[in-house]
């Protein structure tokens, strides 16, 4: 069956150089990131950046090493907001498309642009800071990094929306009915499993902005404690980059030799970037053609 | 016998409100937090249109009519930064979802599990990558003395180094291609997943009638990704009037020498606000990129229902 | 009033419902240490070396507040990159009492009002506080006669000078000390360019900023959007693009890149100047500086006297929040910080023993094995961000000799004030800030180009200045020299 569906053998070929090639299109830079966080600092002032360094050093990582608990910590911060924050995300992005999708939903027009128009407007940042910080108080608490702007973004629920609309039959969810199950039950026992590529897709996606997200503690956290590892790292860089831009008559009086080198930040980059490339591929069982396909037609 | 329909009637009556509560019900937790985490600062849009203070704050500082818009049409430049971040979102949106979907395509065509996974995993690094670093990097190839373009590719062929960050001619091509490189990754994941949603019955039906690959992919594949391009494309003109601000200012290390190509309306704004901190000009610019790419949409939206019901968005 | 309350707290409810099902704590505010009713001043500054040990230091400066004025403090330091969007996030409530006023100009703070008047808390300060600072300086803090913060100790000018990498230099046989104008700079460039053909000669001072002012000052913009030429002597507003100081300095920095002196991707760099010799990629280095000795490895040559543009001493003051919940105990904080000299040395070198140590000759240092980059309270080197650093403790070894902050003062009396000094010119309130924003933008294409030769004037400069002629830089000039005008006839009474 499965060689049926499949390309001639040239066509493979040409297929994986083309795959190949994006690849290195892809590592190469990366690869770049590394050499110049383990080259000597001043080679990478007189050289610039290459992957293959006169002088190697381990400098870079070993300043990191002496902020281990700091980040260390933030990496766990980094984990718990990623995790609840992904399987809070998902459940509410769930239980708000499945019935966007059915056509029985009353208003259902008027809701899909209720969502939709949140993806146009925002009141802008000091409006939304003022009412999380003023009513609901999550300023320097773990709320600050799982709630604004994260936990339920319109552009999933479209998609997943979406999705459903596609993919899952009426006549499933007829037959389901017929059988007397509630909507909640068909949403759970049947919707939710023919689902699974499109929900590993999003937690993938919703995961990554956890993870990636530096804003809402930038916005949020001044308590350096909550920082997750995207604010450590992000704190690193924009300080150093902010000494460097504004050389002005009050900053002249920073030693600024004394600040992180290029090196170390390009070491920074590397330590927020590794855990998803270990993680992502536990991802990629359900990504696997066939089971939306047996169920739909069951 | 009228009786026992009628009461049978209201049962399924009964049942049809159930289930359209139960329906509703389900979206009561995601509308509570639209509300709080969208709507309710809608109300900061008026601050577009006063002359916003902090001590008087959103509700109580004075009323200055359009005059925070202004700025944005005064200038000589806001024929530039208009073009600029319309092309460049345009280039954006075909290039990159044609891109994404061949790429989705692709992997769906390879056969090779394993290589799959490790392609996937592979093309989604430029995207974890933040634009500071994305900047760094792109300085590693096009810096003028040490650049890996200048040294390993020019130098070598014979050619004459080329100064990058003072040549505006090339920086469109440069800012499309960092573009596609950072997202193609995450978007095709998109396409991919619906593509491996696609009914398999239907690819068997299209092998049984003697389809090869193309013609799978031309009668299958594409009429499959049909609704999720078009919705994906509604999505991104409504933000056709916003540009990342990072590829835009930091990539080219706000090299003035090229601001006749990088200058788009956020890289104006920012700017030009940043030292008097002009909140009601800055909402004054949300509220503009807002409204042209809400109009935009709703007339793509409109010409997507004409043609075909279903793939609308609302 | 209750209605919103109400419906505040029903959303904050069912919002912490929804987010419970993934069982959590609830987050604990860190609780007082005092227990009693005395107000809490929160203090917010920037800073850019680890405070972690931050808490230490309040508590301990809690205990003298307590004991001598009555109330207690609450410490926020935020890194110096998020804190211009931090602060100003904190301004929008009452979340922060007494705050830094940096990097926006004074005129912005004020313009947007987000400070409160501190006149009648002057009024009855003491003497001693009043003296801290000339009349001119307390003056430069106001706006229509209101004052609005107050200075704190850090230079109020900047010299200019070449940083040359020291080896190099004396290996070509010249004495940094007998270099002191820009045509003598010159010939040792030329010279060094000679002998070390492989490194740049003179590069950016720091990333695409070739050389942060020399003698263009203005009027408390930093961008440059009309200026006063000849060390802000001059009395007449021009656009920086016509301006002679400006147009003679980047015609010598093009011929140096025509001739090869300069770094080719300028425009580009990410690099400090500083840096950059240090490493051996570069020689020399052009730089405003204050009184703070040299980095390793590189020496300097003055080429330019300490002068003072018309905002120095208002670049970074102290202000009280108009948003305060208790103004009267911000204060309170606010003058003990200046007038207390235990306060002052824990907040800027916090606690001895710990983060410094006292040396027997009276000297103070680090201790041992510590430096400013590894010890946990690391504000010293920051003490140009805090209110008044000079204390009873001397600085810490890095900031070079005993007599540092007496230098520091000496240094500002010796500034040449420009003649606007103490000027405030609020951009919006004149009318002029959609043009101001449209000269932003012209000024960014030609700027850093020309400082760095990479633009050739004799063509570009004439361009530059049509680009800002259109973009409204008339306008803007005609307006800042109507405020020029009164403010120095209002002097000459």
């Amino acid at each position: 069956m499965e060689s049926m569906v499949s390309t001639k053998k040239g066509g493979q070929i040409a297929m994986h150089i083309i795959g190949i090639l994006l690849c290195i299109a892809c590592v190469a830079p990366f690869i770049l990131l590394i050499t110049s966080s383990l080259t000597e600092e001043a080679t990478l002032v007189k050289n610039g950046y290459s992957f293959f360094p006169q002088v190697w050093s381990l400098e870079s990582y070993a300043y990191i090493s002496r902020k281990a608990a700091v980040i260390f910590r933030a990496y766990g911060i980094t984990v718990l907001v990623t995790v609840v924050g992904t399987v809070s995300s998902l459940f509410m992005t769930l239980l708000f498309a499945y019935p966007l999708s059915r056509k029985e939903l009353p208003f259902r027009n008027v809701l899909a642009f209720f969502v939709f128009f949140t993806m146009l407007f925002n009141g802008g940042l000091i409006p939304t800071y003022l009412m999380y910080t003023g009513t609901f108080h999550i300023k320097n608490t773990i709320w600050a990094l799982l709630i604004p702007s994260l936990l339920m973004n319109a552009f999933y629920v479209i998609m997943m929306r979406s999705f459903f609309t596609a993919n899952i039959p009426d006549s499933l969810i007829e037959a389901a009915r017929i059988d007397g199950a509630g909507e909640y039950r068909i949403l759970f026992k049947i919707v939710l499993p023919l689902s699974l590529p499109m929900i590993a897709t999003l937690a993938l996606m919703v995961g990554l902005g956890y993870w990636n997200d530096w804003l809402n503690g930038l916005y949020y956290l001044t308590d350096e404690n909550l920082f997750s590892i995207q604010n450590v790292l992000n704190k690193m860089v924009s300080d150093v980059q902010f000494l460097k831009t504004n050389q002005t008559t009050v900053t002249s009086a920073v030693d600024v030799s004394k600040l992180p080198s290029v090196g170390i930040r390009m070491a920074i980059a590397v330590i927020g970037v590794i855990p998803i490339l270990v993680v992502y591929p536990f991802f990629q069982k359900y990504f696997v053609k066939g089971i939306v396909v047996g169920g739909v037609k069951g | 016998m009228a009786a026992a329909a009628a009461t049978s009637g209201r049962k399924k009556g009964i049942r049809n409100l159930k289930m359209k509560l139960a329906l509703l019900s389900m979206m009561i937790p995601g509308a509570i937090y639209l509300i709080i985490n969208n709507y309710i600062p809608m109300a900061g849009l008026q601050i577009a249109f006063k002359k916003f203070n902090y001590r008087d704050g959103m509700w109580a500082s004075p009323w200055t009519g359009l005059s925070n818009f202004t700025y944005l049409f005064k200038t000589k430049d806001a024929i530039l930064m208009t073009r600029n971040t319309l092309l460049y979102n345009l280039a954006f949106i075909v290039l990159g979802t044609v891109f994404a979907v061949a790429i989705a395509i692709m992997l769906n065509e390879i056969r090779s599990s394993g290589a799959k996974k490790i392609y996937q995993v592979l093309f989604l690094i430029p995207y974890l990558i933040s634009m500071v670093v994305v900047s760094y990097i792109v300085f590693a190839f096009l810096s003028y003395d040490n650049g890996f373009l200048n040294n390993s590719v020019i130098a070598p062929l014979g050619g004459e180094k080329i100064n990058w960050y003072i040549s505006p001619q090339y920086w469109p091509f440069i800012l499309v291609l960092v573009h596609l490189w950072k997202g193609f990754g995450y978007s095709s994941i998109i396409y991919y997943a619906t593509v491996i949603g696609i009914d398999s019955a239907l690819y068997e039906a299209a092998v049984i009638d003697g389809a090869n690959s193309w013609q799978r992919t031309w009668h299958v594949t594409l009429p499959g990704l049909k609704n999720t391009i078009i919705t994906l494309t509604l999505l991104n003109i409504g933000r056709i009037f916003y540009s990342d601000f990072g590829l835009f200012y930091q990539v080219p290390q706000n090299s003035g020498a090229l601001s006749n190509v990088t200058t788009t309306i956020d890289v104006y704004v920012y700017r030009g606000l940043t030292q008097l901190n002009d909140v009601g000009r800055s909402s004054a610019a949300g509220f503009y990129q807002s409204i042209v790419g809400f109009i935009m949409v709703l007339v793509a939206n409109l010409v997507v229902r004409k043609i075909d019901r279903d793939s609308a968005l609302f | 009033m209750t209605g919103k309350k109400l419906a505040g707290g029903i959303l904050a409810a069912a919002m912490t419902a929804m987010t419970a099902a993934s069982a959590f704590a609830a987050p604990e505010f860190p609780t007082d240490v005092d227990v009693s009713d005395m107000p809490v001043v929160e203090f917010a500054a920037p800073h850019f070396n680890d405070v972690t040990d931050a808490p230490m230091v309040e508590a301990a400066m809690n205990e003298i507040l307590a004991e001598r004025y009555g109330i207690q403090v609450k410490l926020n330091f935020i890194g110096i990159g998020s804190w211009q969007q931090q602060s100003n996030l904190l301004l929008t409530g009452d979340e922060v009492d007494v705050i830094t006023l940096w990097p926006l100009p004074l005129s912005t703070f004020i313009s947007n009002m987000q400070l409160y008047p501190l006149d009648e808390y002057l009024a009855d300060a003491p003497e001693e506080f009043i003296n801290k600072f000339t009349e001119e300086q307390w003056a430069a803090c106001q706006a229509d006669g209101v004052q609005y913060s107050v200075p704190n100790l850090r230079n109020y000018g900047n010299i200019f000078i070449c940083y040359w990498d020291e080896e190099k230099l004396h290996e070509l046989g010249y004495n940094e000390d007998e270099i002191t104008t820009l045509d003598q700079i010159e010939e040792v460039l030329y010279a060094a360019h000679e002998k070390y053909p492989d490194i740049y000669t003179i590069v950016p001072q720091s990333q695409a900023t070739f050389c942060n002012g020399i003698s263009w000052d203005g009027l408390g913009d930093q961008n440059y959007i009309g200026v006063l030429g000849n060390f802000g002597q001059d009395t007449t507003v021009t656009d920086i693009f016509e301006c002679e100081d400006f147009v003679n300095f980047v015609k010598r920095t093009r011929q140096w890149y025509l001739d090869g002196l300069m770094m080719g991707d300028a425009l580009s760099n990410q690099e400090t100047g500083a840096t950059m010799i240090q490493n051996g990629a570069a020689f020399a280095s052009l730089s405003n500086r204050a009184c703070e000795p040299a980095p390793a490895g590189l020496t300097q040559s003055k080429f330019v006297d300490c002068w003072s543009d018309a905002t120095n001493i208002t670049a970074l003051t102290y202000g009280i929040n108009s948003l305060s919940s208790d103004p009267d105990a911000a204060w309170v904080l606010l003058q003990a910080l200046y007038m207390d000299s235990d306060l002052q040395t824990l907040l800027i070198d916090g606690i001895e023993g710990v983060h410094y140590i006292l040396n027997e000759d009276g000297s103070a240092s680090y201790p041992e094995g510590l430096d400013s980059t590894t010890v946990t309270y690391g504000m010293a080197p920051a003490y140009w961000s805090l209110p008044y650093a000079n204390s009873d403790v001397p600085p810490i070894d890095e900031l070079g000799s005993a007599s540092f902050f007496s230098d520091l003062i000496a240094f500002n009396e010796s500034a040449l004030p420009s003649i606007a000094t103490g000027i405030t010119i609020d951009i919006n309130a004149l009318g002029i800030a959609d043009e101001y924003a449209a000269c932003i933008n012209v000024k960014t294409k030609y700027y850093d180009a020309l400082m760095n030769g990479v633009m050739d004037p004799e063509t570009t400069l004439a361009q530059a200045h049509q680009e800002m002629v259109d973009a409204g830089i008339e306008k803007i000039c005609a307006a800042k020299q109507a405020v020029l005008d009164e403010f120095l006839a209002a002097k000459g009474e």
